[in-house]
């Protein structure tokens, strides 16, 4: 290798190093912020205000498997006349593989999307305004609670505004939530005193004909199931901030779950745990709630007080 | 001339028999011999590979060093990452092979199989390594090895471009060797990966793949346990 051809990969090196770092980064961009509280009293008498989102519909998507997403190994022959011109096909291959990416990922969701088609009728009419009115009623957290309009502003009472997206399993036997919360205290519309993603993932229901189960009576065991998962997010969320959180005071372990009827695991810290419900922090500071059951990873089906 | 081309046909010959050699296919475990008394059945680990990135298809030097760039600070994550209760699979094993009525002893050293000497012998179903002089160290008369090749995270390449998000990875095979005849009684290759749940790209602690590799953990010591639970 000449001394030019060294000094020409050198400087490839440098371009490119770069460039793979930014493509690399591109796909995980967005990381959710998360914030933990300072210790507010939120009692039982406390009156608070749940802003409806933006957007009327509430939004459902198909529970999706990316552990086979990728484009797998593949040799490249780049078209390489010089330096430059290596350097313009590696960024144009660059950009190719980007894209087919984010199509198979388009893909997978839609793919994943088609489990709700008998519910299409249901959820196109069920709106924000219907499942949070239903989700005041099942919150037990504070005393009045009422709905408002998304052009309200935090004031004299607690004030939480959330952007609720639901999941349905591809069995179709759970519905799980991902709600991100913000909580504003009293007279301080500057800043959230709490913000988090609550997790909750219902238990697996058992009937054999489960589009009809969800969807008889217009969609009412499918609005309920949603609002009640809407209404325990927010319980999480306001025990949470009232009980500050204790961020890395508990061993990690990972915890096992049935999401639907599959296994899943979840590493993260024991926050509460009773006969039926498992509610841990997750490594991203998350809060997660999932049925209990058995498991090798964590006893997590032994009954008792929380701690 | 001739004599060129002759050893030109031969090179590539030996090239393309690499080729030919056939994988080890995988051996259902026969539950029946697994509960026979007679024998003295020897559970052992390979040594545990370093939690590490993997970046298979950046097939070039420069292709590599700049994969290794771009996911340094990955791979550094990845290193701190622990083992948990993994060394302790071959007492878990053990223990579900103890209940079916086996004499069963745990192989408290990790075990290297690379410093055995090849078997002369090739064939279906026949261990590569010699095992046998293992029978009299050990005393027993069948050797079940786990071996872990793999642990960490990989993401694939082609060239310099990564072709898909790193994903947490357990690779790695478990078989029983009968020590008289050299033969696997069973075979059991496991690879299991796991993609993140939403991003995965939030360094430095990189909780959405972190996750992943405590998932593949606990799948992978699952797989190497399904077969004895039954």
């Amino acid at each position: 290798m000449t001394l030019r051809s060294l000094k020409t990969a050198c400087l490839l090196a440098c371009a490119i190093t770069p460039m793979v770092v930014t493509l690399g980064a591109k796909a995980g961009n967005d990381v959710e912020q998360v914030q933990q509280a300072a210790r507010l009293p939120v009692t039982k008498d406390s009156s608070w205000s749940l802003r409806l989102p933006e957007d009327e519909k509430v939004t459902y998507r198909g529970v999706v498997n990316l552990d086979e997403a990728g484009m797998g190994t593949g040799s490249m022959m780049y078209p390489a006349p010089n330096a430059a011109g290596l350097l313009a096909a590696v960024i144009t291959h660059g950009f190719i593989v980007d894209a087919q990416k984010k199509a198979q990922k388009d893909k997978l969701q839609a793919e994943a999307d088609k489990v709700l088609l008998p519910y299409q009728a249901v959820l196109s009419e069920y709106k924000h305004i219907d499942l949070m009115q239903r989700a005041l009623e099942k919150a037990s957290t504070g005393g009045s609670k009422k709905l408002v309009a998304f052009s309200e502003k935090p004031g004299a009472d607690w004030f939480v505004e959330s952007r609720p997206v639901f999941l349905v399993t591809q069995d179709q036997s759970a519905i799980i939530l991902d709600n991100a919360i913000s909580i504003y205290a009293p007279g301080a519309p500057a800043a959230a005193a709490y913000q988090n993603v609550v997790r909750v993932v219902a238990k697996a229901r058992e009937e054999t004909d489960l589009a009809s189960f969800w969807t008889a009576n217009q969609g009412e065991k499918l609005k309920e199931e949603s609002a009640r998962l809407f209404a325990d997010s927010l319980d999480i969320a306001f025990g949470e901030l009232a009980t500050g959180s204790s961020k890395d005071n508990n061993a990690h372990k990972t915890v096992r779950y049935l999401e639907g009827n599959v296994e899943k695991m979840e590493r993260g810290e024991l926050v509460s745990q009773n006969c039926s419900r498992v509610v841990i922090r997750t490594l991203r500071g998350w809060l997660m709630s999932v049925p209990a059951r058995r498991s090798a990873a964590t006893a997590v089906d032994e009954c008792g007080s929380a701690k | 001339m001739k004599v060129r081309i002759a050893f030109a046909v031969a090179a590539i010959a030996v090239f393309l028999g690499g080729c030919a050699s056939n994988p080890q296919q995988a051996i259902q475990l026969d539950q029946n011999a697994l509960a026979s008394k007679t024998s003295r059945m020897g559970v052992a680990m390979t040594a545990l590979p370093k939690v590490d990135t993997q970046f298979p298809g950046a097939g070039c030097l420069l292709c590599y060093a700049a994969a290794s760039v771009a996911n340094t600070s990955l791979t550094t994550h990845a290193q701190t990452l622990p083992y948990e209760d993994l060394p302790k699979l071959k007492n878990d094993v053990a223990d579900l092979i103890r209940k079916k009525g086996t004499d069963v002893t745990v192989i408290a050293e990790d075990l290297n199989v690379d410093a055995l000497s090849d078997y002369g012998t090739k064939g279906p179903n026949i261990a590569k390594k010699d095992f046998s002089a293992l029978q009299k160290k050990y005393k027993v008369d069948r050797l079940l090895v786990i071996e872990i090749a793999s642990l960490g995270f990989v993401r694939t390449y082609s060239a310099y471009i990564p072709t898909s998000d790193p994903k947490g990875v357990l690779q790695g095979t478990g078989y029983i060797v009968n020590l008289n005849s050299n033969t696997y009684e069973w075979y059991l290759p496991v690879n299991i990966s796991k993609s993140a749940d939403k991003n995965w790209d939030e360094p430095p602690k990189f909780p959405g793949l972190t996750n992943a590799y405590f998932q593949v953990l606990e799948l992978g010591k699952d797989a190497f346990l399904q077969p004895f639970s039954k």
